[in-house]
């Protein structure tokens, strides 16, 4: 009895570490951002209001439940600018995801299926890049595609074009910067489940008079649906809210909801603001996982 | 100078099996065969070839099977017959040699294009689509129309007995009705061949009995022609008219399953079909109806026949353990071969016990006595024991 009580309370520790983790750093800050959200901006320090009083008791506690509003999401909804940035920035990403998977299947499927000793390598030539530093990358574009850049002397070196090209501040090197950062992201899942099929089904798709073409369409691309959901989910979600890519690629006239989140903080140091676009930025990116959860859910459903 | 019994549980089986199976012969698969003879066969392999590397896995192979037949490959694994399987459905190419259907060489047609469906090992069912959806697969792949592919489904359901269960996806099912999906999708385009490899492997041994037999009258019902991939001697003599034994990518020995077990043409082919007593030896005399093997301190066995080999040759002296006989008493009969020795080893397998029996000369002899009656074998081990077995049981093949 002892033993089982004790071992008991070892379990349930065990199983609140995860969430004490997630209730201290995610749940709370989380809660924070909610709160300033719903204050104002005060030129103060800090700068919004209302600020939480504990001397004043009871009575200081009423006060900051009525000094809160939602009139940032208001100012939200009705500033072009924001609804632009978002709408931009959801393009901007479906987009780019739809090159991804275009551009990473062929990868993916070619890894899968290349000798098995050639497919670590692949793999490790895939995840290679990262030992470099993100932001280091990114500066490595731009000199790539600036005027007097790689690419501009490439190109007028086979003379192709006789002025330099401007690449750079464009959506052209905004979704090549897009696609080339998140290009591992869309490959590793699919790798995983293109490598684990069994390739016997399409044998026998081909014994029954299925051509190979038609064999990927029927049998290839619904087997490998759970790696193109991963991939497509971990490309778009934070494809949505990238900051550093367009702020150093993408052109200065079309700004994602991620440099407008920026600006508003640091620029017009409106913290309220920028905590009321964070908010629907994770309201609008929890509707697809959760569209992801329930698709799931019901193939397991299925599956049982 | 030694007997080499092994897989006593074969030999006794393998015998009931042959005595059916001639039965079988004489009805049924010896009509099949020879109208192969007078039609053209439905399926001629000609000089078939494939390296892998630098190893052959088939050596030139040439057979014709007949249409309506059902044919086995049999061999140990690595024997080439699964790749003979492939080169035929088209997955893989044959370095050399033509396949023939119906006359028309289909070796260069690419797998989709061939009129030949397989059912593979692991079953290879598509699992994102229902038990309906994989049978209806390759007729889709036809353009069949909607209505007539319903009713072909339904039909393929009720022959293989999975009538309601269409709509499950095959993780649903059991093993064995996996199977049954299996062979049903392999069969609703009506080919004119199929392949079957090793499609019992999988099932359970009471499973795999019950599926034979289905497996036999369904092909008469369908009076298709199938060809199958095992490595089970038995499975191969419960289901073949005839059947081909490889050995290192080559076929050793084509024929009926009696012929091959009662006739074996090697020694290679006498212990993979069945089990078999060796003994080592000389062929001493021989005349026109009989030969004798000098087995050296043994003594000297009759044979009934040795073939076209001559007096001084280096031979071996095959015997079928059911076919010696084993006795307390000296044997009367001076035509018998007889060895004479200490059991050494009892067996008891249920409808027979194998007794093995060394003799002063260090043979070492397996004898299969059928259990008639409830009470077990009278004999013990360490008894004295005679062995006799006539001549025409013995075989004389090259060493």
């Amino acid at each position: 009895m002892m033993r089982r009580t004790r071992r008991s309370w070892g379990a349930r520790l065990v199983i609140l570490a995860p969430y004490l983790w997630l209730t201290a750093f995610f749940l709370v800050p989380a809660l924070i951002v909610l709160k300033l959200s719903l204050s104002q901006t005060v030129i103060a320090q800090p700068p919004y209001l209302p600020v939480f009083d504990l001397a004043a008791g009871w009575e200081g506690v009423k006060a900051f439940f009525a000094a809160l509003s939602f009139e940032n999401y208001h100012l939200l909804w009705s500033d072009n600018l924001y609804v632009g940035a978002y709408l931009r920035s959801i393009r901007f990403a479906a987009l780019a995801t739809v090159l991804l998977l275009a551009i990473g299947y062929p990868i993916a499927y070619a890894m899968a299926r290349a000798p098995q000793r050639a497919r670590n390598v692949l793999l490790l030539l895939m995840i290679l890049p990262f030992w470099t530093a993100f932001l280091i990358r990114i500066y490595a574009w731009i000199n790539i595609l600036q005027r007097d850049g790689l690419l501009n002397q490439t190109l007028m070196g086979l003379g192709l074009t006789d002025a330099p090209i401007g690449w750079l501040a464009s959506d052209t090197a905004l979704f090549l910067g897009l696609v080339y950062s998140y290009l591992p992201f869309m490959v590793l899942p699919l790798y995983a489940s293109l490598e684990r099929m069994d390739l016997t089904l399409h044998e026998a798709a081909a014994d029954l008079g299925c051509p190979p073409w038609r064999a990927f369409w029927l049998v290839t691309v619904p087997l490998s649906r759970p790696g193109i959901v991963a991939g497509v989910l971990l490309c778009f979600i934070p494809m949505v809210g990238e900051f550093v890519i367009p702020d150093l690629l993408g052109s200065s006239a079309s700004l994602m909801i991620g440099q407008t989140l920026w600006m508003e903080f640091f620029a017009n140091r409106d913290w309220p603001l920028a905590a009321a676009v964070a908010i629907v930025m994770l309201v609008l990116l929890l509707i697809p996982i959760a569209i992801y959860q329930h698709l799931q859910t019901r193939a397991l459903e299925q599956g049982r | 100078m030694m007997g080499r019994p092994r897989a006593f549980l074969c030999a006794r089986r393998g015998q009931e099996l042959s005595e059916q199976h001639s039965l079988i012969d004489a009805q049924s698969a010896h009509p099949p065969a020879a109208a192969a003879a007078s039609r053209p066969p439905l399926l001629r392999i000609d000089n078939v070839r494939k390296r892998f590397g630098g190893a052959a896995a088939v050596d030139g192979v040439s057979l014709e099977i007949g249409r309506g037949e059902f044919f086995a490959l049999l061999g140990p694994s690595g024997c080439g017959k699964s790749t003979l399987l492939r080169i035929i459905a088209g997955f893989e190419m044959a370095d050399e040699g033509r396949i023939l259907l119906e006359g028309r060489d289909i070796a260069g047609e690419p797998p989709h294009r061939r009129p030949v469906n397989m059912m593979f090992q692991s079953y290879a069912l598509f699992p994102h689509m229902t038990v309906e959806r994989n049978i209806a697969f390759g007729l889709r792949q036809d353009g069949m129309r909607r209505r007539e592919i319903a009713e072909r489904v339904a039909e393929m359901l009720a022959l293989v007995q999975l009538e309601g269960l269409g709509g499950r996806r095959p993780h649903q099912l059991s093993g064995g009705q996996r199977q049954r999906v299996a062979l049903a999708r392999a069969l609703a385009k009506r080919p004119k061949l199929l392949l079957l490899d090793e499609p019992l492997a999988a099932l359970d041994k009471k499973l795999r009995q019950e599926t034979q037999s289905q497996l036999v009258a369904l092909q008469r019902k369908l009076d298709a022609t199938f060809v199958i991939v095992t490595h089970d001697q038995d499975e191969a003599m419960m289901l073949a008219d005839r059947m081909a034994v490889m050995r290192q990518g080559r076929v050793a020995q084509l024929g009926t399953p009696a012929e091959i077990y009662e006739r074996p043409n090697s020694r290679y082919v006498a212990g993979f079909i069945g089990d078999v007593n060796l003994i080592e030896g000389t062929l001493a005399r021989r005349d026109r109806n009989a030969a004798q093997v000098d087995a050296g301190a043994a003594g000297y066995f009759r044979v009934a026949s040795a073939g076209s080999r001559q007096v001084g040759e280096r031979v071996v002296l095959a015997t079928r353990p059911e076919k010696l006989r084993l006795a307390r008493e000296a044997p009367d009969d001076p035509a018998a071969n007889v060895v004479h020795g200490v059991i050494e080893e009892i067996s008891y397998l249920g409808e027979r016990t194998v007794y093995r029996v060394r003799s002063p000369e260090g043979l070492l002899l397996a004898a299969a006595v059928p259990n008639l009656t409830r009470e077990g074998g009278p004999l013990a081990r360490g008894e004295k024991v005679w062995l006799t077995w006539p001549a025409e049981a013995g075989m004389v093949l090259d060493p």
